[in-house]
């Protein structure tokens, strides 16, 4: 128990009312992202999420085969090329187009994985490097009709925008200013969601369980019967098929798709997200993704003004502090921004599984009187934490207009700790009701409960403020 | 037990490998086609069989013929000399060090800082030679220096980590030795002083036409190799060198110290690819940041394609590599009627590289690695 706020057994009333709270923060994220963000933003959370699908498409070889795959910028160049054509000049739908993209994805990474993984993985790494670095020039060339169909290299625009129906109006941030960015990010969330539901229920399949028992020992996985040629091959397949959906869903995003885009650059900026949100997770692609194009803009940002921008507007600084913070995750969080968060939720709550009988396990029983008061305590504090920034906030806002930094973390803070404070203050009391928690909790906890709850009543109230001024 | 467990596995994959064997005959009909076709064209061009697929081809005269091949050479040379960092490191620690292409853009940009002031000075038109080796030797230190405190920060405390971890490492490496230099430099391309005309003009060898400076980059790469070879042949530190690589531990116990000859063999490749700077500055006279990336990943393919570890196999893997991607287009694609050949170089080299995996997957020469590295 050393050290976290919360102890539920698995399963219970308790554990699923935390999984509720999840839920609803994950939900309000995705429902204020559209209301709250200004339209090139919305734009750039479309692209962190297109992100996120390739780098999951990464994590589907390297995280989970344990094979090094460095290329499938290429294959999300083959979706995006494969989309314009058909939507530009076969005036096919975007949705029409989706199993097309896949079966042609999935084909390549048969052709490309099935010699490379023959051998052994080093090969892969190989095969694939030069697939990303030779992809933009082929599709440059005139043989073929390829150049016909890609642009050459002036690209291809796709003059076809997705507009949204009008039984789908009724989606937050879809009719206004902000309509075209705010639909596609619904129909990107709605892709992105299908997709990890997808994976998530592939990896637990038989040939999902195949692929991490080879990552997990080859040897091993090879006695007990799995078939490593095919199961490999058809891993890279369905993780090149995901990243072809990737190469759609760009098209669709941008409307625009040339092979500068599909450089090795983009693979490496697939392989960096891979590892800072996290190998082997299924949220850290999602994360990477994020983390990939949220700090190349606050990187880009920095180095304008201090005058390093290279011709194409990256910013050379920016790659350079990338690739130290590359090495320094490598170093320092080899787990990525997953593991981390996973550590500090273990800090605020831990879920501890139940006995074979499905009786709770002892300590949940046997309180310690003493850790239970500093739980209350330390519930009370997070529940002033977030008030006293806001507090601080607002009063640095009106003295420098610079400041209004601060309000917006302290509003963040309030957001993040307010129904935890909550919770644990109700619990607390509960439990001192039923007679387990000596009577110095009651003071703390119903504090903690009180004051997470204005907090609370007043991030919904925030919410529905925004709500109401955005319609 | 082991051969019936490879004999079942066989029996079990074999549509695998029938759709292996037909991409590898594929490759060789292409190839023997486009070959057939290009010595119908040489013995006469107006035959039907040279002009069945391409009724334009005119087909290569012998000069152009020599020309590419020379070119090719020259840059296989320089692909040799990297590829040499990337198979020792592989060799011994086992994993692709990215970051070597870019040990190799320090040497060409070093090169181009020295050159440049000596051109200055006025001293690289008079004294081209002694010129040539002062910069030879500056770019070699800086390289070195740079493939020793990449080893001593980055590498070696990875040691014994998961391999994809250093490796993601090295992608770092090799953004941040970009980038820095982007910022000490500046972007855009920076050129190399001209060449003293005595030494690009053409002179003939045996029945060659090459010109002055192609001559130049195959004889020092000639050189460095036969050094190379010196080194890790007969002297002790080369035995060290191919101890560790056979196998640390036991290495560690026979008194190696296994650090030392990691640190070396990454200065021995760092310099390596300090020469191959030059020459690529010699060749092109022109750097970018970006300069390590094509012909670093071009080395590794050739280290591969010669057989990993193998140090005569990554010069010979580079100097085919090279002539294929110079020669191949021309020979084998026009006649087989494929338009804009030239702009195919890059695909034909990672094509060679692609054919080797199929047909000799250990490389033409075969690799040398130890077991645990064999996975």
């Amino acid at each position: 128990m050393s050290g976290s706020l919360v102890v539920v057994a698995k399963n219970s009333a308790e554990h699923k009312k935390w999984k509720y709270v999840q839920w609803a923060y994950l939900a309000g994220f995705l429902l204020l992202t559209p209301l709250v963000l200004q339209p090139f933003e919305i734009g750039k959370m479309n692209r962190a999420l297109i992100m996120g699908v390739a780098i999951l498409a990464v994590n589907l070889v390297v995280g989970f085969n344990g094979m090094l795959a460095l290329g499938h910028s290429a294959f999300m160049g083959i979706g995006a090329f494969v989309t314009a054509s058909m939507v530009q000049d076969e005036n096919w739908d975007y949705w029409q187009v989706i199993p097309v993209v896949v079966i042609v994805g999935f084909l390549m990474g048969v052709i490309v994985g099935l010699p490379a993984l023959r051998v052994k993985g080093l090969y892969l790494a190989l095969v694939t490097i030069a697939q990303a670095a030779v992809f933009p020039t082929l599709v440059n060339i005139d043989e073929l009709g390829i150049a016909k169909r890609t642009g050459g290299p002036n690209g291809k625009g796709v003059s076809e925008e997705v507009i949204a129906p009008s039984y789908l109006e009724w989606l937050p941030g879809v009719d206004g200013a902000r309509g075209g960015s705010a639909y596609r990010y619904w129909i990107i969330i709605l892709m992105v969601g299908i997709t990890m539901l997808l994976i998530t229920n592939y990896l637990r399949s038989r040939p999902g369980r195949a692929v991490l028992a080879i990552r997990d020992n080859e040897a091993g996985a090879a006695v007990y019967g799995v078939n490593l040629p095919i199961v490999k091959t058809m891993n890279f397949a369905i993780s090149a098929a995901v990243g072809s959906l990737a190469g759609l869903m760009w098209c669709l995003d941008k409307g625009f798709v040339a092979g500068q885009d599909f450089t090795f650059l983009l693979a490496v900026d697939l392989i960096i997200g891979l590892v800072i949100g996290g190998v082997g997770t299924l949220q850290g692609g999602l994360v990477g993704g994020l983390f990939v194009v949220w700090v190349n803009d606050l990187t880009k940002r920095i180095s304008v003004p201090l005058g390093l921008y290279t011709l194409n507007g990256d910013g050379p600084l920016a790659k350079a502090i990338f690739g130290l913070i590359l090495i320094l995750f490598t170093f320092f969080a080899p787990g990525g921004i997953v593991s981390l968060g996973r550590m500090i939720s273990n800090k605020l709550i831990k879920v501890v599984p139940l006995t074979p009988a499905g009786a709770p396990i002892e300590p949940m029983e046997g309180f310690d009187p003493g850790m239970e008061s500093t739980r209350a305590d330390s519930a009370m504090k997070l529940s002033i934490a977030g008030p006293v920034l806001l507090g601080v906030g607002w009063l640095l806002m009106n003295v420098n207009n610079l400041m209004v930094g601060v309000l917006a973390f302290g509003l963040r803070m309030t957001i993040l700790v307010a129904p935890v404070a909550m919770l644990v203050g109700s619990n607390e009391l509960k439990a001192h009701a039923e007679g387990n928690r000596p009577d110095s909790v009651k003071g703390p906890a119903s504090m903690a409960r009180n004051l997470g709850a204005l907090g609370f009543l007043f991030v919904i109230g925030y919410a529905l403020q925004r709500f109401i001024l955005t319609y | 037990m082991t051969t019936t467990h490879d004999a079942k596995l066989t029996s079990r994959v074999l549509w695998v490998d029938r759709f292996l064997t037909l991409i590898r005959i594929t490759f060789i009909v292409v190839i023997s086609v486009g070959l057939l076709a290009f010595v119908a064209q040489q013995i006469n061009p107006q035959n039907p069989f040279a002009q069945w697929a391409n009724p334009d081809a005119t087909g290569l005269t012998a000069p152009q013929f020599k020309g590419l091949l020379v070119t090719g050479l020259a840059q296989g040379a320089m692909y040799g000399l990297i590829a040499l960092g990337y198979s020792m490191v592989y060799g011994v620690l086992g994993f692709i060090n990215f970051a070597h292409g870019e040990v190799f853009m320090v040497g060409a940009m070093s090169g181009m800082i020295t050159s440049n002031k000596l051109a200055d000075a006025g001293l690289w038109e008079d004294a081209f030679l002694l010129c040539l080796l002062f910069i030879v030797v500056t770019s070699i230190l800086l390289s070195t220096a740079t493939a020793v405190i990449m080893e001593r920060v980055a590498y070696r405390p990875l040691r014994g980590a998961p391999r994809l971890i250093p490796l993601i490492t090295s992608i770092g490496v090799s953004f941040f030795l970009q980038n820095l230099s982007v910022v000490l430099l500046g972007p855009g391309a920076k050129s190399y002083p001209t060449l003293p005309s005595w030494l690009s003009q053409k002179r003939s060898l045996v029945g060659f036409q090459i010109e002055g400076t192609k001559l130049l980059v195959l004889l020092t790469a000639a050189v460095s190799m036969a050094g190379l070879w010196f080194l890790v042949e007969r002297t002790r530190t080369g035995k060290a060198m191919r101890a560790v690589a056979e196998d640390k531990e036991i290495a560690a116990l026979m008194g190696i110290d296994v650090n030392r000859t990691i640190v070396k063999t990454f200065a021995v490749g760092g310099a390596m690819a300090g020469v191959a700077g030059i020459l690529w500055g010699i060749l092109f006279r022109s750097v970018i940041h970006t300069t390590g990336f094509l012909p670093g990943i071009k080395a590794f393919s050739a280290a591969v394609v010669g057989g990993i570890g193998n140090l005569g196999g990554a010069m010979a893997g580079g100097l085919s590599l090279g002539a294929a991607e110079a020669t191949a287009p021309l020979v084998l694609l026009e006649p087989l009627g494929v338009d804009g050949v030239s702009q195919l170089r890059d695909a034909v080299a990672f094509a060679v590289l692609i054919f080797v995996l199929l047909v000799r997957p250990s490389g033409l020469f075969g690799e040398r690695l130890s077991e645990d590295e064999r996975a």
